[in-house]
């Protein structure tokens, strides 16, 4: 199928100039890693249903940081240009295109682009502009949310990062990450982790960005199985980096193109974009190299978190591919 | 002549005749020398007020209808406005960039709006030099493949090209590709600043050379037969064009201004209707008083005014001033009589 066949009745109609109408003049600013993020555009309701769901990283004056803002322009478009799709037993999913200069996406009732140049921008069009109950509400939040989470990673990228599909678990030594496909055991360990005292970030997606020091993890205001409740925004240094199986407690280092193999198979949407492909592999490696990438085998019965708080930070792998 | 005489009567006596609707700032090309004000903000009309602005102009006889953009097939409702249109019996025009007419969507709108004519934008010859106006790559060769679809359907179309640096050497092959389709093309030698102020366009406004040989290669489409045929004497016109006089247009938050080009707003649609904005404005009656000026200063130019196209809006864009006339007119005037003398001095073969 062609780009936007699932979602668009007429797909050829697939905005390009990043304009139109927008749902009214209200703003709003989201400050968490990559951003802050500047959405304009907004309904007096889109608005209260962004800080509802984005709660204490959402204001509405500018964050003081130095850091390049990344304005997402909200617009309208009518609800009659999304085909219906049957939900039920449908696994979710988006349309994207990708250029070299950006990205446009087109999903459940909505459509979207993001650019590169000169630095990271969002434009987004919706159906949904009164929202009058929580129904509406909350699809407004997942629309927003679903486009959110891609440009979220591809400025993680841009950054030198990368949103990892993964388990962010904190301890008083540091952040641990725990990647691996669908059941490797990141909900379980995340689980294992609370119960141990530990702190949980996200048992489905972190940020991975780089500072002087090395890396640090930033827990994402996106949903998990372990609920989605925002915090304010919470920073740690990475110690440990594992592929996450299920087995036998037991820790042992990755071969660095077998960690950045993973690593890439574990972060999504910019994986399957060529355009930006290389950029994200000299990220990860970069990230292999620095905190080491380890495979954890873990019990069900837990005992394992002695293994982990002994590795030493930084144990970067040295051995050939 | 009943065209003749229908200008006279319209402009002459304020007869509301055409009206322009900018459906939506959306676009699913993105060219460079769009004149859209992107930056304008508002509440957009609804479907039922578009409804009781048909009505309202059905009721004060308007013949012509406009649907322009941004690509006005964006807008979410177009099907159901454009049948709104043809239904109160105007003569529908769809301004388009026709990268969406195809397939099922030409065919709708052929079924429930039958325009009276869609007028297209052509940007070049040349594949390349089409995309790179609206740098969508593929879009020429869509635009070809669609309007041998619309012509298929049989839909009337016309070309619409506007001469820029970059397809100036291309007019004569636009015009043969447009007789090899069968269709009318006009290309017009302004290239104009954004509705913002912004002049980034005019970086691309076509050479004094580019302009004339348009000019020569108009002239020698016209034979003196059909020169002779088609004359049928000057109008007599009171004023120095339609704008606010035959004509309105419309933005997509309602705002009502003379022109498309002269964006004076005049009253807005969520505050009053069509009639009453057209009946009643104190700015409407500025607007024709400048227009009937702006005639008035031309007819005293004497010959320097031959080929001079003073567009107020314009002027009032650029200068403040509607009644200056710009050097863009000034040049377009110049190259005009350049042309006809050499006309004069060398005998053209046909």
């Amino acid at each position: 199928m062609a780009f936007g066949e699932t979602f668009l009745h007429y797909p050829d109609l697939f905005p390009v100039r990043r304009s139109g109408e927008t749902w009214g003049g209200e703003s709003l600013w989201v400050d968490f890693v990559g951003g802050p993020y500047r959405f304009t555009g907004l309904s007096a309701d889109q608005k209260r249903a962004l800080v509802a769901r984005f709660g204490p990283l959402s204001c509405d004056v500018p964050p003081t940081v130095t850091a390049d803002v990344v304005p997402i322009s909200i617009f309208r478009v009518g609800a009659g240009e999304f085909r219906g799709v049957e939900l039920r037993g449908w696994h979710y999913t988006f349309d994207r295109d990708y250029g070299a200069d950006a990205v446009r996406v087109a999903g459940l009732d909505f459509m979207g682009w993001i650019d590169f140049f000169p630095t990271t921008r969002g434009t987004f069009w919706t159906p949904l502009g009164s929202l009058p109950d929580d129904d509406a509400v909350a699809c407004f939040q997942c629309q927003v949310e679903n486009y959110f989470r891609l440009l979220v990673a591809y400025r993680l990228v841009a950054l030198g990062g990368a949103l990892l599909h993964s388990a962010g678990v904190v301890s008083e030594l540091g952040a641990s990450v725990f990647f691996g496909h669908s059941g490797a055991g990141k909900t379980t360990i995340s689980r294992l982790g609370q119960a141990d005292g530990r702190t949980v970030l996200s048992d489905d997606m972190n940020a991975l960005c780089p500072d002087g020091e090395g890396f640090v993890v930033e827990k994402l205001p996106f949903a998990g199985d372990l609920g989605r409740t925002p915090g304010p925004r919470s920073r740690h240094r990475l110690r440990a980096l594992c592929r996450l199986r299920k087995g036998p407690n037991d820790v042992t280092p990755l071969r660095p193109a077998s960690a950045v193999a993973q690593l890439l198979a574990s972060a999504p949407f910019v994986n399957a974009d060529p355009h930006r492909l290389e950029s994200l592999t000299d990220n990860l490696e970069s990230l292999a190299s620095r905190v080491g990438v380890h495979q954890l085998t873990f019990s069900l019965e837990g005992g394992f978190w002695p293994l982990l708080d002994a590795l030493e930070p930084r144990a970067a792998v040295t051995a050939g591919p | 002549m009943a065209m003749r005489r229908i200008m006279e009567t319209t402009w002459n006596d304020n007869i509301l005749f055409s009206f322009l609707v900018e459906l939506t700032y959306r676009c699913n090309l993105d060219c460079f020398f769009c004149y859209n004000n992107l930056g304008l903000e508002g509440r957009p009309l609804t479907d039922e007020q578009y409804f009781e602005l048909f009505e309202d102009l059905a009721h004060l006889q308007v013949m012509n209808l406009t649907f322009t953009g941004g690509e006005p097939l964006s807008h979410p409702s177009f099907l159901k406005l454009g049948r709104k249109a043809r239904d109160l019996g105007f003569v529908v025009r769809i301004k388009s960039n026709g990268h969406a007419l195809r397939g099922r969507l030409a065919e709708d709108i052929r079924r429930e709006v039958d325009p009276f004519l869609i007028e297209i934008s052509l940007h070049g010859a040349r594949a390349e030099t089409h995309d790179r106006q609206t740098r969508v790559p593929g879009s020429f060769e869509r635009l070809m493949s669609n309007l041998g679809e619309l012509k298929a359907l049989g839909q009337r179309v016309k070309l619409n090209a506007t001469l820029t640096r970059w397809n100036e050497d291309e007019a004569e092959d636009m015009m043969a590709l447009a007789d090899g389709l069968g269709m009318l093309v006009t290309i017009s030698p302004t290239v104009t600043p954004r509705d913002n102020g912004d002049m980034s366009p005019m970086s691309i406004a076509p050479t004094d050379e580019g302009i004339k040989k348009l000019y020569r290669l108009y002239d020698q489409r016209v034979s003196d037969a059909e020169e002779a045929a088609t004359c049928t004497g000057t109008p007599a016109l009171d004023k120095n064009c339609g704008a606010g006089a035959a004509g309105l247009a419309v933005d997509p938050y309602g705002s009502v201004y003379p022109c498309v080009q002269w964006r004076r707003p005049l009253g807005s649609l969520h505050e009053k209707s069509i009639s009453e904005i057209w009946g009643q404005s104190p700015a409407l009656a500025e607007i024709r008083r400048l227009n009937s000026a702006a005639k008035e200063q031309t007819l005293a130019l004497g010959d320097e005014a031959f080929g001079m196209s003073h567009c107020m809006g314009l002027s009032e864009e650029k200068t403040g001033d509607p009644l200056a006339i710009d050097d863009e007119a000034r040049r377009n005037a110049r190259l005009v009589q350049e042309v006809r003398r050499e006309r004069t001095l060398l005998p053209v073969i046909r």
